[in-house]
């Protein structure tokens, strides 16, 4: 029987490095899946990917199993992470998604940076859905898009999507169905008919 | 629906080994930071406490000493304001334990 996160967590909170390597093993893929998706760039996923497991063995103290599972206050430091990155990426360079390439190029910053980063995903599902989603996402207001992947990607219930991004279940609730609607509007091309 | 469904796939992405590597060295060897009461906090809350003591003593030897009525209400003031004080600084100190750094010694 596998331990729950509960109590791997508590002890990793006493400084078992077993417990949290247990919870490392368990999230790891579901994590490293939300934060490509998130920054819609798969070399600045897996460094954030490496900075959210540093700050949770240095956050790890606050975590109070007694305010919700282990699930939700993960994803809350990858969401904060990710969006400090999305932050300083966009003080640094400062782009507009929207705007052309380069000089002259017909092509979109947007449809770039979906482009050189093709995803393990992309050859399952296709190139061109994978691609188009990502470039919609990346238009989605960062807490849009934050409640969209982990409601339709990582599944969570509302109340884990309250407690990640710290909101009322009611709003949690709104952000989703906005990002979602804001996403088929978008993605009017697809058939949600086709199975 | 198909969007869902999209992103349900991609729920996962198998880690690169190199990245596993990294991360795996660095929580068998990073410090982990444990809850303690960090000093500057202990030692305020005994300096917050030892100030108290004397200030009810000398409300105390005021009232005693027979200053009266004036005596006891300048008493009572000095340790309900230091009181109130006290709380205020204090106590959201407290709430908020500082975390420290342990266990340096135990990093590979």
């Amino acid at each position: 029987m596998t331990d729950s996160d509960l109590k791997l967590a508590r002890r990793a909170q006493k400084g078992d490095r077993q417990a949290l390597e247990a919870l490392y093993e368990r999230y790891k893929e579901r994590l490293l899946g939300y934060l490509h998706k998130m920054l819609g760039d798969r070399p600045a996923a897996e460094d954030v990917f490496h900075d959210v497991w540093i700050k949770v063995m240095n956050s790890l103290p606050n975590y109070r199993p007694t305010q919700g599972s282990f699930r939700p206050w993960l994803f809350r430091v990858a969401a904060n992470a990710s969006v400090d990155r999305l932050r300083r990426n966009k003080r640094r360079a400062g782009p507009n998604l929207d705007a052309p390439a380069g000089e002259g190029s017909s092509e979109r910053v947007i449809d770039q940076i979906a482009g050189e980063t093709p995803t393990p995903e992309s050859a399952t599902i296709g190139i061109e859905i994978a691609q188009d989603l990502d470039r919609h996402l990346a238009l989605l207001p960062e807490r849009q898009r934050n409640a969209v992947l982990l409601r339709h990607q990582q599944g969570m219930s509302y109340r884990e999507i309250s407690a990640t991004l710290r909101v009322p279940e009611g709003t949690a609730k709104t952000l989703v169905h906005r990002g979602v609607q804001a996403l088929r509007e978008r993605l009017s091309n697809w058939s949600d008919d086709e199975t | 629906m198909k969007l869902e469904r999209t992103l349900r796939k991609s729920a996962e992405l198998p880690i690169p080994a190199a990245l596993d590597h990294r991360v795996r060295v660095a929580l068998r060897t990073m410090p982990l930071a444990t809850r303690a009461f960090a000093l500057p906090v202990m030692a305020l809350g005994l300096a917050v406490a030892a100030t108290l003591a004397m200030t009810v003593s000398m409300a105390l030897s005021l009232a005693a000493a027979g200053a009266a009525e004036e005596g006891l209400s300048i008493a009572t003031l000095l340790v309900v304001g230091y009181l109130g004080i006290s709380c205020l600084i204090v106590l959201p100190l407290l709430f908020k334990l500082k975390t420290v750094r342990t266990g340096l010694g135990s990093a590979a």
